[in-house]
């Protein structure tokens, strides 16, 4: 009898409390907010938000939504009148999908004339670059020495037998386009270095000398990548040329080396560009504008490469020690026309997928 | 004056009248049996009493004013249900005291009422039992106690011993019959066991095709049912069919023979040719010879069953109506014997 | 019934609340937002291509039937089991079960992995034993995992729904069967299975539609070779932004929801199982010939090695450091290590995201605390609006499922589109994520507490009130109380449901107030030894949080039995 008097007013209680927190944890209206959409992988400091805060007298609001598709997917649906004023993180590959859909406030920040023009070329002055990641294939340092097998340094490479195996048993693992971001961004790389017409042989061959392919980047990572703290048997992977970089520092102990490293021959990876922009309906234009101004600025573009493991635009950014030290920006990564991409995609993603999962 | 009326009940359901206009009261001090078939509406009228249910029309009166508007739980009838509907999360002590933490006695009062209840039905020491632990005849006390705890003004048994075997049944009866007496507490005992009926009722009051058919006291009823069904239902054997062939003296000409039956108390006389009932009644009939005024009937004897401590003898009578009586010695069957009426062995029944 | 007067005057004003608060639940978080997205996504640039659609469908049938076949096939031994016999850990074991409930994908995924990957326990164990070069069990990426995981996930539905059922029926049923000359199989067969086809038929329809609906399990364990339809949504929503191609899907999906449903209720003729205790304790045993003793004890070790096993293996990867056997990192240690939890209290990196574990359990919690009372109450109106009003259940049945049958991406985006710039924007409205969960745990509050509602006898209410109780006390100290094992049962799925729920929470929560398994993904979405152990870590928190929880309630419910 007792127990069950309490036992409600304990529910009534945490109604309340549930009720209760979460309105004394937002802050008065006292000043503006501006609200920026982006995607889950988005992290940033929190002393350089409250710098810029403090100096615009506004409050930052991050909504995150999803993976980048969800999230565009979500400033598409409510074209007009958005729930964020600034969005962050479409990056090239759907870049002039967003483009069609005519979501953005033109505006092309002072800065832009610094940044590289590989980064600036046929935006039109819609978006702003901010950043940009290397999809690369990472091998296992250790395994390598121990087998005494030379590392593969281009793509034509990752077909000779020795680094194959049966079918589905081979040394590299490789994402799902049609689910995997990362595994879209290779597939690119292997269509900037075989062309339209003969990258489906390619695939063809990779299958045949046993590429494993997997849905996510996760369990590439942690479950097929030998020397990710899953310990799988595939030595090659499809991830970020600063993901040995991540190893270092998100060690469980201490490293004088990063067990991993990228294969950075040319066309063997793939340019990530992110981009932000102001949102067509916002009600803050102005200080949206001042947040693209900021996002470009030394303060946070060196921020990002250790919240997010992405290299600045800026080339006025310091990069850190561990990114100097453990990874490497290949020199000619694969490159593609925004809207090629966004024409082609899905049939390519189809083709690979009745080659790859038939 | 604690005196319940009952008037003009009527309720269908599914279109069949159930009750067809149900007349009766209980006073105080008494117990009053309401007997019927199964399906004859007694479990109704006790819910209708106790609220439960609405009757279509008709009033239930309490010391004279109308309780209609009184809902269920405010009346504080006391209602013994035939599964006693005991609650199966409350232990035996806390089921006793449910009735009266909802009239809001104090905690003290509680404790010592439950208690009272309890060494009122010989269960003292179950207090702390749960119910669900309990055998069929404790669980049955536990009801009773139940329902007595808050005083009620009347008390309503419905077939309260129904599910229980024979001897703990009789042991019950007895029991509840002191209680009911030492109470004092009107109360309304619903069955179908006439023989039950017969022990614990004060009065009886039979429901047959929504209506009470005889009300009045236990042997009242039993010396003179009012009609075949009555006699039937209360077991009883011996009845012959025949026709009123004249009037005064009354006789009446059946299989058996010219017969001559009484009257029940306050009956109209039969026309001469009219089909009657005859009932003869076979706890008065002796089978050795005395006053015989309403004439003999034959019979053969099919059967002798010894019962303990006396015969029960089965005749089969000239029309091949049975008859059944007690004797103290047996009787061969196959032997034929003629019974001797007296005046009061043998009824008019009307139709 | 006069005594009803009262109530039912107002009912009658308030038998608004009773039907209205659950459908405007539904309608307001179901069906708005998702006839609002439906709208919007046919009218969006995007091709609908038919092919891409019989592939996808022909598989999420075949798998979610052979997966609810296998789940029925090991969870009816263990509720017969659970049902029958007292053993030593019984309540450990049940609270045991429920746990997987709770588990992201991610996070099974994961402990899959650290038990049967190539590199998991078992095949160290293998290849350190035969001395084979290579891991002998392919267990990722097969068919096979699908199942397994699917059975890991929803045994529980079957061993609750089925073992409450079947621990309530008299056992005097069967044993009289058996009088009357028929086999123990036998009277399994004529007596035992049908009495329970209801409790049987109700669970495997929610094993069904939760396999139905499937994703990630499919994308993590099943690997890119599998597509359900709910993988195909995800894929062409937000990969390919291929909307109308989205759109028709869900409809395919929610349409196959209510044929299911609709089968179910014509198939769903069986007997109403007497679910009213005759005497306590009546039924269960110790189990006493060696038969009965093999039976509990394989149902212990079956339950050991699905269910405990692979959290085992994820809490013992959660303290465990695995990289000294490399070469070249001679510096690091293999062994025991606390790190990865002490990390979890620290910012590295000065994110602003960055949440203190104690922060992500709190905020769990409130949802799930949150979560369990709006479907508790919702859950118990519908029950007495059904119990007033049995046939409305062959229409409201299929509407109140609907919710499983819906892809979770297209309703999230669904709560985008209705929402966005209302009152109810989701930066501004906290219950969005609770009011989600609410939808797809109050059909188990329903099924949990309507047969108990209905199995209480007429006579029971009806002594309470001639003793004196008003309707409200009826109704409080009675019926709920009465009713309350069957409110904690449907409490604990609530509240298990959405401590566990990942997929509508992504979308819908604020990133200031990330749950545990939104935390979990975080860490494990990085590379680094440190991220994938801290993972774990919240993981085993996550496990630790739930698991307690769930004694809690447990204990809660046995103190009421027993002291009531």
């Amino acid at each position: 009898m007792k127990q069950l008097h309490v036992f409600f007013i304990g529910l009534t209680a945490l109604v309340f409390l549930a009720a209760c927190t979460p309105a004394a944890s937002t802050k008065a209206p006292v000043e503006t907010t501006l609200t920026i959409m982006t995607h889950d992988s988005f992290a940033v400091s929190e002393d350089v938000v409250q710098a810029f805060e403090e100096e615009n007298n506004v409050i930052l609001v991050f909504l995150k939504s999803g993976d980048t598709g969800a999230a565009l997917n979500r400033v598409i649906l409510t074209k007009g009148s958005p729930e964020a004023d600034v969005f962050y993180g479409v990056d090239n590959t759907f870049l002039s999908r967003a483009i069609q859909e005519d979501i953005f406030e033109a505006y092309a920040p002072a800065a832009l004339s610094e940044i590289p023009e590989e980064f600036t070329r046929g935006l039109s002055g819609v978006v702003t670059p901010i950043d940009f990641g290397d999809v690369c294939i990472n091998y296992d340092k250790a395994w390598f020495t121990e087998q005494g097998l030379a590392v593969p340094e281009t793509l034509a490479d990752l077909l000779k037998p020795e680094y194959g195996g049966k079918e589905g048993e081979g040394l590299l693992v490789v994402e799902n386009p049609a689910t995997s971001s990362p595994g879209l961004a290779f597939l690119l790389a292997t269509i900037a270095e075989y062309g339209e017409t003969g990258y489906l042989d390619y695939w063809q061959s990779l299958k045949q000398n046993g590429v494993v392919v997997v849905n996510d980047w996760e369990t590439a990572y942690y479950t097929n990548f030998s020397a990710s703290s899953g310990h799988g048997l595939q030595p090659m992977v499809v991830s970020y040329a600063t993901s040995p970089a991540a190893e270092v520092i998100y060690a469980s102990e201490p490293l004088t080396d990063a067990p991993t490293a990228s294969i950075t021959g040319a066309n063997t990876c793939f340019r990530q560009v992110e981009y932000a922009g102001i949102l067509k309906g916002t009600q803050n234009l102005e200080m949206a504008q001042r947040f693209i101004d900021f996002m470009l600025s030394p303060r946070f573009q060196e921020d990002m490469p250790l919240q997010m493991f992405v290299y600045p635009v800026n080339p006025a950014a310091a990069i850190p020690e561990e990114f100097t030290r453990y990874a490497v920006t290949p020199a000619e990564p694969a490159i593609f026309d925004p809207v090629l991409i966004a024409n082609r995609r899905d049939e390519w993603i189809r083709d690979w997928s009745g080659v790859m999962l038939k | 004056m604690d005196r319940l009326e009952v008037i003009d009940l009527y309720k269908e359901y599914e279109g069949k009248a159930l009750l067809n206009g149900v007349n009766f009261h209980v006073d105080a001090g008494e117990t009053l049996c309401l007997l019927g078939s199964s399906g004859s509406g007694k479990s109704t009228i006790l819910r209708i009493i106790a609220g439960i249910e609405t009757p279509d029309s008709g009033r239930v009166l309490w010391q004279g004013s109308d309780i209609s508007a009184v809902p269920v739980y405010q009346r504080n009838f006391g209602l013994m249900f035939q599964d006693y509907a005991l609650f199966p999360h409350l232990t035996v002590a806390e089921n006793v005291a449910f009735g009266l933490r909802m009239h809001k006695y104090p905690r003290q009062a509680i404790t010592q009422k439950v208690n009272e209840a309890l060494e009122r039905v010989n269960m003292t020491s179950f207090g702390s039992r749960h119910v669900t632990d309990l055998s069929g005849g404790e669980q049955q006390r536990i009801a009773l106690a139940r329902a007595l705890a808050s005083d009620p003004h009347l008390l309503m048994l419905d077939e309260p011993l129904a599910a229980l075997d024979r001897s703990l049944r009789v042991e019950i009866q007895e029991e509840l019959r002191t209680l009911l007496q030492q109470t004092g507490i009107p109360a309304i005992y619903v069955t179908h066991d006439q023989e039950e009926a017969a022990i614990l009722g004060d009065r009886l009051a039979l429901l047959h095709d929504g209506k009470i058919v005889q009300c009045g006291r236990t042997e009242d009823v039993y010396r003179f049912p009012a009609s075949r069904w009555v006699a039937e239902f209360l077991g009883m054997t011996g009845l012959l069919e025949g026709t009123v062939s004249s009037t005064d003296p009354l006789g009446v000409e059946t299989e058996c023979g010219l017969l001559h039956p009484q009257l029940l108390p306050n009956a109209a006389s039969p026309r001469p040719g009219e089909q009657v009932t005859l009932l003869v009644k076979p706890t008065h009939i002796k089978p050795e010879p005395g006053s015989i005024s309403a004439g003999t009937i034959t019979g053969t004897v099919e059967h002798a069953r010894f019962l303990g401590d006396h015969y029960r003898i089965e005749l089969h009578l000239c029309s091949g109506t049975r008859l059944k009586f007690v004797s103290s010695s047996p009787l061969p069957p196959g032997q034929e014997m003629t019974l001797p009426l007296r005046a009061q062995d043998l009824l008019l029944l009307p139709e | 019934m006069s005594w009803l007067h009262p109530i039912r005057s107002a009912l009658t004003r308030s038998g608004i609340l009773l039907w209205g608060l659950p459908l405007a639940l539904l309608i307001g978080f179901f069906f708005f937002p998702m006839a609002s997205i439906l709208g919007v996504m046919f009218e969006r640039p995007g091709s609908i291509i038919l092919r891409d659609v019989w592939q996808p469908l022909g598989f999420t049938v075949y798998q979610a039937l052979l997966s609810t076949l296998l789940t029925l096939l090991f969870g009816l031994p263990v509720a017969y089991v659970f049902a029958r016999f007292d053993f030593t850990g019984k309540r450990l074991m049940r609270t045991l079960t429920m746990l997987p409930f709770i588990l992201p994908t991610v996070v099974t995924a994961a402990a899959f992995n650290a038990l049967l990957g190539p590199r998991g326990w078992v095949n160290l164990f293998l290849m350190n034993i035969t001395g084979a070069e290579a891991p002998p069990i392919t267990f990722l990426n097969t068919f096979t995992a699908i199942l397994v995981a699917h059975v890991f996930y929803n045994i529980a539905i079957i061993i609750r729904v089925v073992g409450s059922a079947w621990s309530q029926l008299d056992p005097r049923l069967e044993q009289s069967a058996r009088v009357l000359g028929a086999s123990p199989w036998k009277a399994f067969r004529e007596v035992t299975l049908p009495l329970l086809q209801r409790p049987i038929l109700s669970a495997a329809l929610l094993v069904f539609l939760f396999d139905f609906a499937s994703f990630g399990v499919i994308l993590m364990l099943g690997g890119p070779a599998y597509q359900t339809l709910e993988v195909a949504i995800y894929t062409q929503a937000l990969h390919y932004l291929n909307l109308p191609m989205a759109g028709l899907l869900s409809l395919i999906q929610l349409s196959c929801t209510l044929v299911v449903m609709l089968i179910y209720g014509k198939v769903n003729r069986g007997q109403q199982v007497q679910l009213f205790p005759r005497l306590s304790g009546e039924g269960t045993r110790k189990p006493r010939t060696a038969a009965e003793r093999w039976i509990v004890t394989l149902t212990v070790v079956f339950l050991f090695l699905l269910q405990v096993l692979p959290l085992g293996a994820l809490v013992a990867r959660s303290v465990t450091r695995l990289e000294a056997d490399r070469g070249q990192r001679g510096a690091v240690q293999t062994g025991l290590t606390l790190d990865y939890y002490r990390e979890l209290f620290v910012n590295q990196q000065q994110s602003i995201f960055y949440v203190p574990p104690i922060n992500a359990v709190v905020n769990s919690l409130e949802y799930a605390g949150i979560t369990m009372v709006i479907s508790v109450t919702t859950g118990t109106l519908l029950a007495y609006a059904l119990v007033k009003k049995p046939a409305v259940r062959r229409w409201l049945d299929p509407l109140i499922m609907l919710p499983f049958g819906a892809s979770t991406v297209t309703l999230g985006l669904g709560f985008v589109v209705a929402f966005n710039s209302s009152p109810l924007a989701r930066g501004s409205f906290p219950w969005l994520v609770p009011l989600a969960h609410s939808l797809i745990a109050m059909p188990f509050v329903l099924r949990a507490i309507q047969p108990a509602l209905a199995s209480i006898p007429a006579s029971i209410r009806q002594s309470a009130a001639v003793l004196g109780a008003s309707p409200f006390h009826v109704w409080w100290n009675v019926e709920m109380k009465l009713i309350s094992r069957a409110l904690l049962s449907g409490a604990l799925f609530s509240f298990t449901i959405s401590l566990g729920e990942f997929g509508a929470t992504s979308f819908i929560s604020r990133p200031d107030n990330p749950t545990l398994p939104v935390a979990i993904f975080r860490y494990l979405s990085q590379p680094g030894a440190m991220n994938y152990g801290q993972a774990m870590a919240m993981a085993t928190i996550l496990i630790l949080v739930c698991a307690l929880s769930l004694t809690l309630l447990e204990n809660l419910s046995h103190a009421l039995v027993k002291s009531d």
